[in-house]
Order: structure tokens, then sequence, then C-alpha cells
């Protein structure tokens, strides 16, 4: 089907870049509220408790998951970097960065994976009181979004290859990912370290 | 986008098609309704028939045939079962995919003009979830304890392992849960998107039908509330299968700290938008087809429109009103209950609206519009029904009465229902191409309307005597006997509102294979789908129209030969 491309019917068109960052803009901030939801349900927990769990970490584990915020932090860095290539069109440079933000999310769940595991061995587990099924509960909701956006940097890094038009799918991958950096840094600053 | 040869799998099981997808939602709808209703027999069997075995014709040789307390005999477990997935299912399974998915995978791209959803396959995605939601749903009652028995809220302790029912039941209905909000979400960044960006040449925000707005707000509601209860889920979820004790606390908590006052909160901050979400598709349908039927535009159709989003807005700040008896602050239940009384301004506009259609108008007494101003009188019903419950003062003496059940069963059951029943009566010669039976319909519409009327308006009047919304056996209190006589008349007229929907179906059925073929615009309305030719292609529109005219351009004086005047023809 024929369908009129002037500058004024534009909207009309489907697949332009809008149309699918609206839709991403959609699904993120529904991701949000659902965040939003099961922190302030962690808020209100850990304001009604007389003691909060969450300073028996262990120096260890938390210095572990201050070097997993750095290696989303970076994983973001990297991931702006492909972006900003973009225009100059240096596809081996694009993929290259590309590649560095897939290693690096992988590296973050090697990492948070272990982190659970040396926690549980510690002692502090799921079952072990509610600063524990807080922490696993928000992390590992995390971590599946995570696991979700490595499959994404995947698709995104064979689409570059084969096809040269990926800004959009660039565009929409890097709102995901970027997303979820944030939601980590939250997590971070208000579950794990305060 | 073409109109090219589709396989059979293509064009009707995964197809991409929003018409399609839309009659998949409407069948699952239909057939979760008939299921529902059917429940709702039951559970009007065994409070007026309290342990007395089904008869044949409400399938008693093939249900409960193992009741543990005797052969046909809904037992107590069996009751609370029965009222949870009632619950369940008529809000999830059967208004949501006939209102939202049906209407409005249907309408939106005819409506506003466009070839199809803005994303197709996550279109087909999201029925194919609801799908699978449904099974898991079904599944759970083959469970060797049945399925879950904690209420549509589930409430913790009813719904956590420690102190709650036992068995899986409860699982199953989170998981499914859980499934169809996902389907639902995929719709609505679907509808948000495709309203936002491809609406036709001309159609402004404020020329869009107001289904159309109706639906609009709706998925606003959904894509910003529906992860609440995804939320609530989890924190369930966790509960029970990971040994989490979230929502657990007194003697039996083993974990300290847990709050089951946590999940009231995250289900009603959910909850309270959901009646709204099930509620804004049907008044937008109603709001159209008044003007429809009585021939003129829809009064004060920006008020309409812009009180719709007043009241969206208001309805995520309200959930406090379900929680009175918590134990919350008295400062808090009075901003609560502020918040909730401030509802009803918005509410009387758009109602006055309504009546300012019909003002003066040339009423048609066809079916669909005598579903529509049947939701006048129910909606109107259970929205001053609504002010008692609101006000905090009656609440606490009202709260899970059947005057609770009687107000929620007239806005969110009878007016969503007739709603969707003005809808599909009205949509049907564009979605089949056939005219349903006028008659039938009529007799569908008397049979549903009066008993509706009579079993939930004494419901409240049972409510208002103390008889409490969960108990099994309204015969043996003593404080109850006074009104005894109204249950048993209550579940005579519930039969035969049963009885009613079976016309329904049948009619529905017969008139797609023997309907009477219909034309392209048997109402004379004004709106972009009559445009266009049944059977629909894929694409829709030969061509996107533009769009000169407001959707309501009735009995304009400059137009001749006729009383109506389509979206897209120049005046």
């Amino acid at each position: 089907m024929e369908t009129i491309i002037t500058n004024k019917f534009k909207r009309n068109v489907k697949g332009d870049s809008f149309t699918s960052t609206l839709g991403m803009i959609i699904v993120l901030s529904s991701i949000a509220m659902l965040f939003i939801a099961l922190l302030s349900a962690y808020g209100i927990l850990r304001v009604r408790s007389d003691i909060w769990m969450s300073g028996s970490i262990k120096s260890y584990p938390l210095s572990l998951s201050w070097i997993n915020t750095v290696v989303i932090l970076l994983s973001s860095i990297t991931f702006n970097n492909a972006s900003k290539l973009i225009e100059g069109n240096n596809k081996k440079k694009i993929l290259t960065w590309v590649s560095f933000t897939l290693i690096l999310g992988i590296c973050f769940l090697i990492l948070q994976t272990q982190l659970w595991l040396i926690m549980t061995n510690d002692g502090y587990s799921i079952t072990s009181h509610q600063a524990g099924a807080v922490f696993y509960m928000l992390s590992g909701l995390h971590g599946i979004h995570i696991i979700i956006g490595v499959f994404l940097l995947i698709w995104l890094n064979f689409y570059i290859r084969k096809y040269d038009d990926f800004f959009k799918q660039m565009k929409l991958t890097g709102m995901f990912w970027h997303f979820l950096t944030i939601v980590w840094l939250v997590i971070f600053i208000s579950v794990i370290i305060y | 986008m073409s109109n090219h040869e589709q396989s059979f799998m293509s064009k009707y099981i995964f197809s991409t098609d929003h018409k399609v997808i839309g009659k998949q939602f409407l069948w699952l709808g239909i057939f979760f309704l008939m299921f529902g209703g059917f429940m709702a027999m039951l559970i009007r069997w065994s409070l007026s028939h309290n342990m007395q075995p089904l008869p044949w014709w409400l399938l008693g040789d093939i249900l409960y045939q193992n009741s543990p307390v005797g052969v046909g005999i809904i037992g107590p477990d069996a009751y609370n079962q029965l009222f949870t997935m009632h619950g369940t299912i008529m809000i999830f399974w059967a208004i949501t995919p006939i209102l939202t998915g049906a209407f409005g995978n249907f309408l939106i791209p005819l409506q506003i003009g466009t070839n199809d959803m803005a994303f197709p396959k996550l279109n087909m995605l999201s029925f194919w979830t609801m799908f699978l939601a449904s099974v898991v749903l079904l599944a759970s009652y083959l469970l060797p304890t049945g399925t879950a028995a904690g209420g549509w809220t589930s409430y913790p302790p009813l719904s956590t392992p420690v102190g709650g029912i036992p068995g899986y039941g409860q699982v199953y209905w989170t998981l499914a849960l859980t499934l169809a909000g996902t389907a639902t979400l995929m719709g609505a960044v679907n509808y948000i998107t495709t309203i936002v960006r491809f609406r036709a040449p001309g159609m402004g925000y404020f020329k869009m039908p107001l289904s159309i707005w109706g639906l609009f707000l709706t998925s606003i509601l959904n894509a910003l509330f529906v992860p609440i209860i995804a939320a609530g889920l989890i924190v369930l979820l966790l509960d029970l299968v990971a040994g989490t004790q979230f929502l657990v606390a007194g003697q039996k908590a083993t974990i300290p700290g847990g709050d089951p006052l946590l999940y009231q909160h995250i289900f009603w901050i959910f909850g309270h938008p959901e009646v709204y979400i099930l509620i804004l598709p049907g008044w937008g349908v109603v709001s159209d087809l008044l003007s429809v039927f009585s021939r003129k535009p829809a009064f004060g159709y920006k008020m309409t429109a812009l009180s719709m989003c007043t009241i969206t807005a208001l309805s995520g700040l309200v959930w406090g009103h379900h929680m009175y008896t918590t134990g919350m602050s008295p400062l808090l239940g009075k901003a609560f209950m502020f918040l909730t009384l401030l509802i009803s301004i918005p509410s009387s506009i758009f109602f006055l609206n309504w009546l300012g259609t019909l003002w003066k108008g040339a009423i048609k007494l066809e079916v669909p519009m005598l579903f529509a101003l049947s939701v006048m009188w129910v909606f109107g019903l259970g929205g001053l029904t609504g002010l008692y419950n609101a006000t905090i003062t009656a609440d606490i003496y009202l709260h899970d009465t059947y005057f609770v059940v009687g107000h929620f069963h007239y806005t969110m059951a009878a007016s969503v229902l007739f709603g969707g029943f003005a809808g599909i009566y009205f949509w049907f010669p564009k979605m089949f191409g056939k005219r349903m039976n006028k008659k039938l319909g009529i007799i569908h519409f008397w049979m549903s309307f009066i008993p509706l009327n009579i079993v939930f308006f004494n419901m409240m009047v049972m409510g208002y005597a103390g008889h409490h919304r969960r108990i099994f056996d309204p015969s043996v209190y003593e404080f109850l006997k006074p009104v005894l006589q109204l249950n048993d008349l209550m579940t005579t007229f519930a039969f035969l509102l049963g009885i009613g929907q079976l016309i329904f179906a049948i009619n529905f059925v017969f008139s797609i294979i023997k309907g009477k073929k219909a034309e392209k615009n048997p109402w004379g309305a004004s709106t972009l789908e009559w445009t266009v030719d049944y059977p629909i292609p894929h694409g829709n529109f030969a061509s996107i129209p533009t769009v000169y005219n407001g959707p309501h351009e009735y009995s304009n004086p400059k137009v001749k030969d006729r009383d109506w005047i389509s979206q897209s023809e120049k005046i």
C-alpha cells in the first residue's frame, strides 16, 4: 500500500524512528513504575523495621558491588561512544564499542552471580531477613532485565553486521541499556550502600 | 501491508492484522464471559440452596463429583474458589479482552484512519500471551487442591503460604495474572503509540471519537498502573515459592518485619485505576452511541473528553478509600475521602453531557441505543452508591458487605458489560458483515436489564442489612433471617439473567452464519470505520483519508439529502 509521503503526512509512514522511540518510552515508563513500586515497598519495610540488616553486608561483597557498578557505568560509556560514531557511519568502530558494551554486560552478570553466591554462603540469603529478601528481589529483577538487554546487544551486533541502516535499532537498544544503568545506580545507592 | 494471499495460519491464527486480533480477543472474552457467568450461577445456587446437590441444568451430573461434602454439592472450599475465580475471570479475562482487547484493536486503526497498529507483531504477541495466561489459569483447575481461593484481591494472609489456603492454586493464579498483565502492557504500548502517531491528516485530538478517547486514557492507565500490580505479584510469588515473608506478620512469621498491609496498598494503587481501565472504554463507546442514535452531535464533546482526562488523573490518587478499615490515620482517610468525592464532579459533567446529547434528539431505539441508555441508568446508580462507600462514616459500616458487591457490580460489571454489549451490537456489521437479529437483541436487552437490576439492587439492600460479602451460608445468621426472601429472589433472577445471555450467544453465532447482509453504513454514523466496505482488506483504507469534520456530524443543516456526513467528507 502506498502512503503519501510529503512532509505534512510524514507521521503516517510506518517505522519512522520517533514512533519506535515513543513505544520504547512507554515500555520504559512501565518498567520504571515496576521498580518505583518495589522500591517504595522496600522503603516502607525499612522505615518500619527495628533493625535493618543491610549493614551486615561484609566488606568484600560490598567492594564487589562497587566494582560491578563501575562495570555497568563503563558499559553505558562504551555504548555512548558507539552512538556518537553513528554520524560518521564508521561501522567497524561502532561494532567494536557495541561489542565492548556486550562484554561488560556479561561481566556484570557474572560478577552479580558471584556476589549472590558469596553473600548466600555468608548467610545473607533471601530467607534470612527482610534486607536479604529485598536485595535479592531487586537485584534479581534487575538482572533479568540485564539478560534481556544482553540479548538485545547480541541481536544489535548481528543487525549492524548485516544492515547499513541501524540508527533506530541502536537508539532503542541504547535507551534500554542506559535505563538499566540508572535503575542499577538507584538500587545500588538505596539498597546496598545506604 | 498489501492485500496479498495469506495462508490459513497467518490469516486467522498468527495474524498481525489488528481486525483479526480484535476478533480473537472478542472470542476469548466471550468464552470467559460465559465461563465466569456460569460460575456466578453456581455461586447463586450455593447461596440460596446451600449444601444441596446441583440440578442437572447447572451440570450437577458432571461438576463436583468428588466433592468432600457429597456428590454434586458445593462445599465451603469450593465456594471460596468459585467467587475468587468469578471475580478474576470476569475482570481480567472477560471485560479486559472485550472492551480493551477487542474494541481497542478493532476500532483504533479504523477510527483514526490508519492501516494497522504501530507494532503489529507486538500486537499478535499480546494476544498469544493472553492465551498462554488463559491456559495457565485454566490449568489451575486440574490441581488436586483446586484453584486459587483467596478472593480476587488475594489479600495476605489468605494468599500466602504461612497461614493461608493450602495448595498451588495461588501460584498459578499469580503467574496467570502476571502473564495477562504483560499482554495488557503490550496492548497499551501499541494503542498509545498508534493514537499519538498514526492519526489520519486532519484528525486532531479533539476530532477523535470519544471511544478512542476512552481507549487512549485506558491505555495510559494500563501502561502506568499494571506494573504496580506486577510488583505486588512478584512480592506475592516470592512469598509463595522462594520462602520470603514480605507479607507475613504476627506469631507465625519466622522473618520479622513483614507487612500484609503492604500488599493491600500495592494492590489498590493498581486496583482503583483498574476500575477506570475497565470503564473508560465503556464510557467512550456510550458517549459516541448516544450521539449516533440521537442524530445530533455529542453535547459538550470537549468537556466530556476533558472530564474523562480529569478522572484518569484523579484515579491514581484515591486508592486509600478501599482501606478505611485497615486503621489508617484519620487525616489520611479524610484526604482520600476528599479526593474520591472530587471524582463525582467530572463524572457529573459528562453524565450531564450525556443527558444534553439526548435532549431534543431524534432518538432511535435500536438495540445498541437501548444498551447505551441502560448504561446511563446502571452507571448512575452505581456512581451514586459510590458516594456512600467513599464517605468514611458510612463505609466503616458498609465495608465488605453486599452493599459493596452491589455497588461494584453496578459500576464495573453492569456498566461495562452493557457498554460492551452496546459496542458489540453496534460494530457487529463492520466486524462480520452481517446484521444481528433485532428481535432477539431486544429480548436479550430486557432479559438482561430487568433481572440484573433486581439482582444487584437487592445485593445492596442485603448488604445494608449486614450480609457479609464472603459468607458461605446466609441462612444460619439470625440478623439475616428477615431478608432471606430477597436472597432467593436474587437467585431466581440471576438464573433469568443467565438465560438471557444464552440468547445473546445464540444470536451472536447465528447472525455470523445466517444473519442478514449488512450495508456499508447501517446506522448512518459519521466515524471513519463506516467508510470502508466489508470485508475490510488487511490495509484498511485504499488511501489514507483526510479528516474534515468532528466525530459526531449529525443533522448538519448544510448537508441536504441525509442527516449525517462522514468525517472524511467536505461539507
